[in-house]
């Protein structure tokens, strides 16, 4: 089944290879196997980019801990004082009596329950929204091993770009901001005191397109070039 | 550990909401007491209800106890491998190869790595600090194909999981 989808696939780059006649017997292997390079590489590229945004996605490690002692402490609690109440531990353990007076004279309406109300209902969609995947430090590179992972810091990657932005000739100083959490883009802001050159901003954004294929990044970014004429 | 989060979240907003709600109602339900005594009396006349409460509090905290600890194993397992002997003295010939190869690359000023991860999976963290002009590209390549692998077959681990940071270093001030 697998090698009749490979050879469908193929059939149409048969044709075009050299010596790839479609209905011979050697045209077809050709075929086959250069699909499955194709079809292997981008398995290989996929699962590249999966162990990148495994390694380098925020982790969350400290919202985690404080969530899980929070839990911890919380249950803990609640635990002695039941269990005291059970007699499963003894009294010293927990001052159930004083709790229980506490719960039993605060009403729902008193400033104390309404504020301890608001701070959880305040902190669990803070917990909410740490849950999610969030912004990554790092950039991650382009790659073909599925057991590797690089990736570059935004700074460094911001950085890297305004020097080549401010390599251009003309081009006085440059700054550069990555912007976009779905429509990812590279916003260059580039000062320049020629007034006479309409193509710098073509100059600045093939220097920046130079660059980023040098640091081959794993997601394509649109690059947008800003011109600021200084001088008037 | 996501998971754990947005539960906790989940249950605090919900608790946090119910309350806020019973407050600001204003009226009977207000100005009656956390603990109602309908409540009270409605534990004390049924048999299971306390040892219930109890069993689901111990669930609770031991969850979070067993969540604390999965941070921490995480956090140890990031610091330090957790291999046997053998391997762990294959890594550290192995170690040596794999640095130089890194710092001979066009553009790379220093290269320091930390084994990490479980004997199951394996990690190698590589920091690369390169000169601002280095082609990054091409260095994560030559690694990949070159001396990464060379890591992996000289420790006997062939799915090791190489994780490569680069830092940039530029010579002249910021020009932004």
């Amino acid at each position: 089944m697998a090698s009749f989808t490979l050879r469908y696939i193929a059939a149409p780059w048969v044709m075009s290879l050299p010596g790839g006649g479609g209905t011979s017997h050697g045209g077809v292997r050709m075929g086959e196997t250069l699909a499955a390079e194709l079809l292997g590489g981008a398995q290989a590229r996929q699962q590249a980019r999966r162990l990148a945004e495994q390694e380098f996605r925020p982790r969350r490690t400290a919202v985690g801990v404080g969530a899980a002692l929070l839990v911890t402490a919380a249950g803990g609690a609640v635990s002695a004082e039941l269990l005291t109440v059970l007699d499963v531990l003894p009294d010293g353990w927990s001052p159930m009596a004083r709790s229980m007076a506490v719960l039993r004279g605060l009403t729902w309406a008193d400033p104390w329950t309404l504020g301890v109300a608001g701070t959880m209902a305040a902190a669990g969609p803070a917990l909410l929204l740490a849950a999610l995947p969030g912004r990554a430090r790092t950039l991650p590179l382009a790659g073909e091993d599925p057991l590797m992972a690089g990736a570059v810091g935004r700074a460094a990657l911001r950085r890297t770009l305004a020097d080549a932005a401010v390599g251009v000739p003309g081009v006085v100083r440059a700054r550069v901001r990555l912007r976009g959490r779905f429509r990812k883009r590279i916003v260059v802001r580039a000062a320049t005191g020629y007034r006479n050159r309409p193509d710098i901003s073509d100059l600045v954004r093939a220097a920046v397109h130079a660059r980023l294929a040098e640091v081959e990044l794993m997601q394509w970014r649109r690059v947008d070039i800003r011109l600021n004429r200084l001088g008037g | 550990m996501r998971v754990g989060i947005a539960l906790t979240g989940t249950a605090l907003a919900a608790a946090g909401g119910a309350g806020l709600c019973l407050g600001l109602a204003g009226g009977d339900l207000a100005a009656r007491p956390l603990l109602d005594p309908a409540v009270s009396r409605y534990a004390d006349g049924t048999a299971w209800f306390w040892p219930v409460a109890a069993a689901a509090a111990v669930a609770v905290a031991a969850c979070g106890l067993l969540w604390l600890a999965a941070h921490g194993r995480a956090m140890m397992r990031r610091r330090r491998a957790a291999l046997d002997g053998p391997t762990r003295m294959r890594a550290r010939a192995a170690e040596r190869d794999l640095l130089r190869d890194a710092l001979r690359l066009p553009g790379v000023r220093d290269a320091r790595l930390r084994l990490t991860g479980t004997a199951v999976r394996p990690r190698l963290l590589l920091n690369l600090t390169c000169t601002g002009d280095a082609v990054l590209g091409e260095v994560y390549g030559e690694l990949g194909a070159g001396a990464a692998e060379r890591y992996r077959a000289a420790t006997g681990m062939p799915d090791l999981v190489v994780v490569i940071r680069f830092r940039m270093v530029f010579g002249e001030p910021a020009p932004v």
